[in-house]
């Protein structure tokens, strides 16, 4: 019975050994797998790592305020003596939480729809659903995403639920193209043939193959949410003070220009570490699946 | 048969019809707010009469179909786009006044996304694997995921801080004699007055560049592709063995298909830049449309937010329609795939 098992399962772990040695060979992706990885272990342990674990909250110390970067404070301290490195810690993990958080929303609701879009294509529920799409495109998405926020309450939560439903309309595009042209492979057709329910089609035959384009997108698409949740808490609508958020220890930070100027400059670099190494990962994905429609 | 035209007026329409569903949507989440946003905008010390004339005045008293379809009336038949609770005066006049300082702004960014996108991924793809491919490429990935507000930092450090080269923010007001459009800028130019012209532009200058840069970033990368992508066509090595000169080969074989996939990227870059707008508004303290919109949306404004998605959905419509019609006059088949 193993053997079966291992030859079963021996043509995956031979396809994943070419893929990663594909993956592997451009630098690059590898540096973005990398620090996705670093980055990763740094918001998890985040309590452990930071110097400071209490400066994330409400914490005043006005007699180490606003110092410049030294061994003591790598990234220096705010207007209220908290150690910035420690802080920007903790606004790592609040984005990459968000990132998942919308992710987890926007990517089921999305595919569903467009993997039923697609399989029943030409008829009314196609026309229904894609129409329904529209609606949420004809609003460019960070405006959208804050009209939804404005109408519930702003913070970590509604954020997040505010750019999932600025987001998943491009999943459900994404893989309604998929499946328009997976819908054409043989397999399918011999399935239909066979008698075999459009659930079993749709979920069994074709979300399989439609897998890898879409989990690249994710990747891909990280980056852009972090930058997108990092905006709305810039205008104050995303993750609330005292909870630190990236974006809004920049837009905080904006006022102590020119003299503090580690205040805000070490946070917005920090989301262009997160974003470049989540792009970098994503690009990689891509060119290993050749992925050429994202 | 349907001509181009017919086409164009379809698009209308049916982005007309997707934008008023929208703010129907809008509208009726907005009624669902616990909290009655008339008591909020007024105060705790207005008398209760005060607040119950305002709620009938406004429509807030009646069914939320009722109040919608009084809405779109006063909409399509006077501009008129109900009262803000945030300004205290018509939401009409509130766009009247923000909308063209944001329009300058976007209009001048996408100008400069356009240009630089395509020079720098056209010297990109035609230099190709040299020094200076490979610096566009860094710069360019480093644009692309770098957040505007990030740019807006280093430039006000750098040109504003240190070298005091370009203001801080903020935007002249012009003499109301001289205001035609509402655009800064532009009314200066139109009225000969190049001092004032030269002010606003250095007022311009950084947001609109903070604004541009990740777009530039990213139009640079889909250019450049798009362009090696027809390098290795078939007609190009064949205008090349008949001899075609090479600057008509660019210019005529090489550019024009190339600006196809462009264009359609343009129009994401339209979203992006009117979402990162309400950044730049407030980074450079810009009196514009969207700082405005941030206030109606923080005040939880009703008629003031379903404006302001109504606004950006238009704005993000007609750009839509014009790449549209760009790509048509670009690309023969989509031209013929309409009139089929």
């Amino acid at each position: 019975m193993s053997d079966k098992k291992t030859k079963r399962s021996r043509p995956r772990w031979e396809k994943f050994k070419r893929q990663w040695s594909k993956f592997a060979s451009n630098r690059l992706s590898l540096l973005g797998l990398i620090v996705v990885i670093l980055l990763i272990v740094l918001a998890v342990f985040a309590k452990q790592i930071a110097p400071y674990p209490e400066h994330a909250g409400l914490y005043l110390d006005f007699q180490s305020a606003n110092q410049g970067p030294s061994w003591k404070h790598l990234a220096g301290t705010d207007e209220y003596g908290r150690d910035i490195f420690s802080r920007m810690l903790f606004g790592l993990r609040v984005s990459l939480e968000i990132g998942l958080l919308v992710l987890a929303i926007g990517v089921p609701i999305g595919v569903l729809l467009g993997l039923i879009a697609g399989y029943h294509r030409n008829t009314k529920i196609d026309t229904a659903i894609m129409r329904f799409t529209d609606l949420f495109m004809a609003v460019p998405p960070l405006v959208l995403a804050l009209v939804v926020v404005a109408m519930a309450t702003p913070g970590f939560f509604f954020a997040a639920i505010g750019i999932a439903i600025a987001w998943w309309p491009w999943y459900t595009r994404l893989t309604y193209s998929l499946v328009t042209s997976l819908s054409n492979e043989m397999y399918v057709k011999y399935a239909e043939l066979s008698g075999a329910s459009s659930r079993h089609i749709i979920l069994r035959e074709i979300l399989p193959n439609a897998v890898s384009p879409i989990f690249t997108k994710m990747s891909l698409d990280m980056g852009m949410i972090i930058i997108i949740a990092s905006s709305m808490s810039f205008v104050g609508l995303g993750v609330q003070p005292p909870a630190p958020s990236l974006g809004s220890m920049v837009s905080n930070g904006i006022k102590f220009l020119p003299e503090f100027w580690w205040i805000p400059v070490f946070p917005a670099l920090f989301v262009v570490l997160i974003v470049l190494g989540f792009n970098l990962l994503g690009d990689g994905l891509r060119d290993v699946f050749a992925i050429e429609e994202l | 048969m349907q001509s181009m035209p017919v086409f164009i007026l379809k698009r209308l329409l049916y982005g007309v019809l997707v934008l008023l569903v929208l703010s129907f949507v809008i509208f009726s989440f907005i009624r669902l707010i616990p909290g009655d946003p008339v008591r909020m905008s007024l105060g705790p010390t207005v008398a209760d009469e005060v607040v119950e004339r305002m709620r009938s005045d406004l429509y807030f008293d009646r069914p939320v179909v009722v109040q919608y379809a009084h809405w779109l009336k006063g909409v399509l038949l006077h501009g008129d786009f109900g009262q803000s609770l945030y300004t205290k005066r018509a939401v009409s006049e509130d766009i009247a006044e923000f909308l063209p300082r944001t329009l300058e702004l976007a209009l001048l960014s996408a100008i400069l996304i356009l240009v630089f996108g395509i020079l720098l991924g056209t010297i990109s793809a035609l230099f190709r694997n040299s020094w200076l491919d490979n610096t566009v490429r860094l710069l360019s990935y480093l644009g692309v995921v770098t957040p505007p507000y990030a740019f807006a930092i280093l430039f006000l450090l750098v040109f504003a801080f240190y070298w005091k080269v370009f203001p801080l923010g903020g935007m002249p007001t012009l003499p109301p004699e001289i205001q035609t459009t509402g655009m800064v800028a532009f009314d200066a130019l139109i009225h000969g007055r190049f001092d004032l012209f030269g002010d606003a532009l250095a007022h311009l200058f950084l947001p609109a560049v903070s604004l541009s840069l990740g777009s530039i970033a990213y139009q640079a990368r889909i250019h450049r592709s798009s362009m090696i992508d027809n390098i290795g066509k078939d007609y190009i090595a064949f205008a090349n063995v008949v001899g075609v000169k090479r600057r008509t080969v660019i210019a005529k074989h090489l550019m024009k298909p190339s600006f196809i996939p462009s264009l359609t990227i343009f129009g994401l870059q339209v979203a992006s830049l009117l979402g990162n707008a309400f950044l730049i508004e407030v980074m450079f303290r810009y009196p514009g449309f969207s700082r405005y919109s941030l206030s109606v949306i923080m005040a939880k404004d009703p008629y003031g937010i379903v404006a302001v998605t109504l606004i950006f959905g238009v704005v993000f419509a007609i750009a839509n329609i014009l790449i549209d019609l760009g790509i048509a006059g670009l690309d023969p088949r989509v031209r013929l795939r309409t009139t089929e």
